[in-house]
């Protein structure tokens, strides 16, 4: 009987494992045939190359702005698996489906941070002190720089050179760029005073000439780190990026007169996240691009979340957050494509 | 069954036949134009002044393998404006223009956009991409010998576009800055259809007139008042042409006989150039033996106050059809390779500043040769390609009109073969004719034809068969005239050149360049005048000088086919400051001609 029992627990185990191998082999043969497909912002290129030459992933780089547009409108299939972008963005993609009556597209409005960096100001020294004598208590932050910037000239700048022409601050596009919303975003809350800024704050006058002084001398591309170092200040007086991008390179830099790095307060991060879509080719994208970055990210300047990355030496985060939702963010966008 | 073996051997012998061939074949198309075999073929078209520092660079990383596989980065001259147009036409003819270029690089960024924009406007997708980084950099300038900067209140007062324009407005000239002897204000500008610090010089004109430092529009371009700063700017050219050293090689030589600053005044070149002409090597190549000698009056970099570009001599890696993926790896390993700090540290041998700023900028770039390290304080944005093109095309509406008598040898030598199966005089009259596409509507142009008893009476030697005209009006006689030239007796250069000179500067047209063109395929001929020596002391007194009376006529020499004495086309236009062009290879004419014509 025992024998019996176990011939048939056997028999059970075998067909059972037959069952499951046809499975595996079906899936396998599904994943040959259904290439993957991820969508990159170009503010992550180093990252994305590395997904690219690591994974069997078809990697396109796309600006948040188009992939944000196209999830909003979409009523059928997005035709990728995923979307490797910075925090905001499929939460507000997400929100304007919900206005507009359409499903969820990604499995969550807010997919995990793998990795976080905080947004930052390099400033060549000279600019820095002129700055400094326009800033409350000599703190450069976002209030002053856009006072600074509606003056447009720099000889109407108090402590600023006429020789050095027009006032250049290069800010990250919160139109396309993947970092740029969350970087308006902090300077509204600078300029407020407050975190709770609401979408009707919107509506001032004079936060609206502030934010146009502000986009006047913004570059059209805003052009890259390295540009900036390469051509010295005559290219930017300041330059607004993340930490990720700017403290590798300002430690590299090997001229005179280094620009200073700055976090201005509120310090505020931008969070690396991976937004996938429901199903099993989603979830592979979500196991195959952690894996193919978890060594990188803290070579390419990210600070790991929950860990102090590889630069002790830079100040540590803060608790996140003091940046608006991303409903007001998304009006924070059109306030700044409405400037002048 | 044996046959059949051996019938399967024979096979056999041919499938590892076949398989050896093909492993001896270059990846990626090399083998046409002689890459090493078993080698991953990088071809590289690249502007002329980094031709050498790639060559060594290149050199160096062939040594090492990519992935366990070599690499043969292949680098070929090709100037920026020519590599852009025979970009957007599919880079045609191969044997003439070299091989397809795995990666481009030209002397500025500016020329990847204007490709992408004729590529679109006929319908075909980019394919030089928008994100290489710099190479090499080197800003535009104003180059100005030193006392006529001084004058203007150099160093101590930013000088721009703006303080030109103003003097070259100024019926006095140099006389309203206390220096008559200086004559009026002369501009040195090459054609932006050619050169990058043309292309850049126009763009940055542009900017000045509107007061802006980023995003010229379509708007600011054809805004009437800015065309008419533009004409200002213009009026003030010597002459344009297809590259700076033209300029560069003519002050040089107008310096060592002490009237450099009557020839120009300012000229459009970048930085790299000041240095390289302070330093007594104004076009910026040493030949062997040659001792490089500091000019008497040096030129000194303005960096203009309204804002500057910089060329950055991007490398291209192009996304375009004959690049395959593993040429692409190859090309990223080679890109990679230029920016290592101790490879960077070689541009400032050639007056270059790093485009990698782990690596300081240092000598050559110090004040002492003119420039300044802390300068620019603007780089101005560049503007989009449909900016660019257009501003490209109402330069051509906008530039100093000509006046220029076309002379052309019909000696019975232009009747040989040109080795193609043409005669040399019918490649030269397809150029001629091609060339006078190159003018603007209500630029003058006549054509004279120049041989030995050409005719009965007097002038013998030569018959204007259209008189200098507007081109508007006389295009068809001139296409005309030309299609039927003939070959006929022998070349009595001096003549020719003398009388045309004189003519020319006879009805001399201050709003315009006036200018000569002769194209000769032999040496003079005439023993009736074989005073050489006398020819250019005359032609030299009447350009330079109080003897000039102002009314400088140039004279642009083309020396063609292997009998043409170039030595002496270049004496004799150089003694105008003018310029003598080699197409001793007959098939180049036509790339001749249009380099040329680029100076008009």
């Amino acid at each position: 009987m025992p024998r019996r029992l176990f011939a048939l627990l056997a028999a059970v185990a075998m067909v059972a494992g037959a069952f499951g191998m046809r499975h595996l082999l079906d899936q396998r043969k599904e994943d040959k045939a259904h290439p993957l497909n991820l969508i990159c912002v170009p503010d992550l290129t180093a990252l994305c190359q590395i997904i690219g030459q690591r994974t069997d992933i078809n990697v396109t780089v796309e600006p948040a702005s188009q992939t944000s547009g196209r999830v909003v409108a979409l009523n059928g299939a997005l035709g990728i698996d995923g979307w490797l972008t910075t925090g905001p963005w499929p939460s507000m993609a997400e929100a304007g489906r919900q206005a507009k009556g359409l499903p969820r597209m990604f499995t969550t409005t807010s997919p995990p941070v793998l990795a976080r960096t905080p947004v930052v100001l390099a400033v060549w020294p000279d600019r820095a002190a002129a700055l400094r004598q326009n800033c409350p208590n000599q703190q450069i932050g976002w209030k002053c720089l856009g006072s600074v910037a509606g003056k447009r000239q720099w000889k109407d700048v108090p402590g600023g050179n006429p020789i050095w022409g027009p006032v250049k601050i290069a800010l990250p596009d919160p139109g396309n760029d993947a970092a740029g919303v969350t970087v308006l975003g902090a300077a509204a809350v600078d300029y407020f005073g407050r975190p709770d800024v609401a979408a009707a704050d919107f509506e001032d006058d004079a936060f609206r000439d502030w934010v146009s002084g502000l986009k006047s001398t913004t570059p059209t591309r805003e052009p890259t780190f390295s540009e900036v170092l390469a051509t010295g200040k005559s290219l930017e007086d300041v330059y607004a990026g993340l930490e990720a991008d700017v403290q590798p390179a300002l430690a590299q830099y090997a001229r005179a007169d280094k620009p200073v790095l700055l976090y201005p307060a509120p310090m505020t991060t931008v969070d690396l996240v991976l937004a996938v879509l429901p199903g099993r080719a989603g979830q592979r994208v979500r196991v195959l691009v952690a894996s193919a970055v978890k060594d990188h990210l803290a070579d390419l300047g990210w600070r790991l979340t929950g860990g102090p990355g590889r630069q002790p030496a830079l100040p540590a985060l803060g608790a996140g957050g003091g940046v608006p939702d991303p409903g007001v963010l998304d009006a924070l966008r059109l306030v700044w494509k409405e400037a002048a | 069954m044996r046959r059949t073996l051996k019938g399967r051997g024979c096979l056999g012998v041919l499938v590892v036949a076949a398989l050896v061939l093909a492993g001896c074949t270059t990846t990626g198309g090399g083998t046409a134009f002689g890459g090493k075999r078993n080698c991953t073929t990088v071809t590289m078209a690249v502007s002329p002044e980094k031709l050498a520092l790639l060559t060594e660079l290149a050199a160096t990383f062939n040594k090492d393998k990519i992935d366990g596989k070599c690499v043969d980065v292949r680098v070929a001259k090709t100037s920026s404006g020519a590599g852009a147009t025979l970009l957007t036409e599919g880079w045609p003819d191969e044997p003439a223009n070299g091989p397809k270029p795995v990666v481009w690089s030209p002397a500025a960024s500016s020329w990847g956009a204007v490709v992408n924009q004729r590529l679109s406007d006929k319908g075909q997708a980019a394919i030089v991409p928008t994100d290489a980084k710099p190479f090499m950099l080197t800003p535009l300038t104003i180059a100005m010998p030193r006392p006529m900067a001084q004058a203007l209140g150099w160093p101590n007062t930013p000088i721009g576009y703006s303080d030109l324009l103003a003097l070259a407005n100024d019926p006095k000239g140099w006389a309203g800055k206390g220096h008559p002897e200086w004559g009026p204000f002369k501009l040195g500008k090459t054609n932006p259809n050619f050169s990058t610090s043309a292309l850049s010089a126009t763009i940055a004109q542009y900017y000045a007139a509107v007061g802006k430092v980023r995003d010229l529009s379509l708007e600011d371009v054809n805004n009437p008042q800015v065309e008419s700063a533009q004409r200002g700017v213009e009026s003030a050219v010597v002459h344009y042409g297809d590259t700076t050293l033209t300029f560069l090689n003519n002050l040089y030589r107008a310096d060592s006989r002490g009237v450099g600053l009557t020839y120009v005044s300012a000229v459009a070149v970048e930085e790299k150039s000041v240095i390289d002409y302070n330093t007594g090597n104004p076009d910026g190549i040493l030949d062997p033996g040659e001792r490089p000698r500091p000019p008497r009056i040096p030129l000194v970099a303005i960096y203009p106050k309204e804002g500057t570009l910089f060329s950055d001599n991007p490398l291209f890696i192009l996304n375009a059809p004959w690049v395959s993926p593993v040429q692409r790896k190859a090309a990223q390993a080679f890109e990679a390779f230029v920016q290592r700090p101790e490879n960077q540290r070689k541009v400032l041998r050639f007056g270059f500043r790093p485009g990698n700023p782990s690596v300081p900028v240092a000598a050559p770039i110090n004040a002492a040769n003119g420039v300044d390290p802390g300068q620019p304080q603007t780089t101005l944005g560049l503007p989009t390609p449909q900016v660019l093109v257009r501003l490209v095309e109402k330069w051509g509406e906008l530039r100093k009109g000509a006046r220029v008598l076309l002379v052309m040898d019909v000696s019975g030598s232009m009747g040989d073969d040109a080795g193609n199966g043409d005669t040399k005089l019918e490649l030269a009259k397809r150029a001629a004719i091609t060339a006078l596409d190159q003018f603007k509507s209500d630029d003058l142009v006549g054509l004279r034809i120049f041989s030995t008893q050409i005719r009965a009476q007097e002038p013998k030697d030569y018959i204007d068969l259209v008189p200098v005209g507007p081109i508007s009006a006389d295009r068809e006689q001139l296409v005309h005239s030309i299609d039927a030239l003939a070959p006929t007796n022998g070349t009595p250069l001096y003549t020719a050149a003398s009388a045309a000179f004189d003519d020319m500067k006879q009805a001399f047209d201050p709003a315009r360049i006036n200018a000569v063109l002769l194209l000769t395929d032999g040496q003079n001929e005439d023993p009736r005048n074989e005073d050489l020596d006398g020819l250019v002391r005359r032609l030299r007194s009447g350009s330079e000088g109080a003897s000039s009376g102002g009314n400088t006529v140039r004279l642009f020499t083309i020396a063609y086919g292997r009998d043409a004495d170039l030595a002496v086309l270049k004496r004799m236009a150089e003694a105008t400051n003018g310029a003598s062009y080699d197409a001793h290879d007959p098939t180049t004419i036509n790339q001749v001609f249009t380099a040329v014509v680029s100076n008009f």
